[in-house]
């Protein structure tokens, strides 16, 4: 497994040295001389990393779109709703919490999003409010 | 408040990842990564990366 979180550690600090070319040309020398030094044991170890990691980047991208489904769903409600109501009723939270699962913050090195419970909860608050602006504007008309 | 600086953020990172894959393609292929296997692994993310940058 040291091959595995060697080559991890040259892709952070490849990612990190971003913006600094000098850097970035020292880590691409230790990078290669890394692959050089590779046992075949230790060749599988880093293809396995590889495949691990597209496989994280995946359900990652599949992360970010579901936060965006959210918030794209919600964009034409949250003007006109009092999202501290909303949380604080519904969820028992601050409208910090539910920002942060809107906007896919990073929360305690984690990204934050709605849960699948969650966004049932959101779609029933969100119905029971349609409920009462219905109700008031039907005794509005009469 | 509606605010893409934290996606932005994440979606740089995943950006870099690649950049950082794509950096060591020909290293790669060497110790024995399938070269379709790869191409068709990046072209894929390339195209969902593409797809979910349009929408942040």
């Amino acid at each position: 497994m040291e091959a595995k979180k060697r080559f991890l550690e040259l892709k952070k600090a490849w990612i990190d040295a971003k913006g600094n070319s000098d850097l970035r040309a020292q880590i691409d020398s230790e990078t290669d001389a890394f692959f050089n030094s590779l046992t075949d044991a230790q060749r599988d170890e880093v293809i396995e990393a590889t495949d691990s990691e597209f496989s994280r980047i995946h359900v990652e991208i599949t992360d970010i779109n579901e936060t965006l489904d959210v918030r794209d769903l919600l964009a034409d409600i949250l003007p006109i709703v009092s999202i501290s109501h909303l949380s604080r009723i519904y969820f028992g939270k601050s409208a910090s919490w539910f920002y942060q699962r809107m906007n896919g913050n990073i929360v305690h090195g984690k990204p934050a999003k709605f849960t699948p419970d969650e966004v049932k909860i959101l779609s029933q608050a969100l119905g029971e409010l349609s409920e009462k602006f219905s109700r008031t504007s039907k005794r509005l008309a009469v | 408040m509606s605010d893409d600086k934290a996606l932005k953020a994440r979606e740089e990172e995943l950006i870099e990842n690649l950049n950082f894959f794509l950096r060591n393609y020909n290293r790669l292929i060497a110790i024995g990564y399938r070269q379709t296997v790869l191409d068709a692994e990046i072209r894929s993310l390339e195209d969902e990366l593409k797809k979910m940058s349009r929408r942040i």
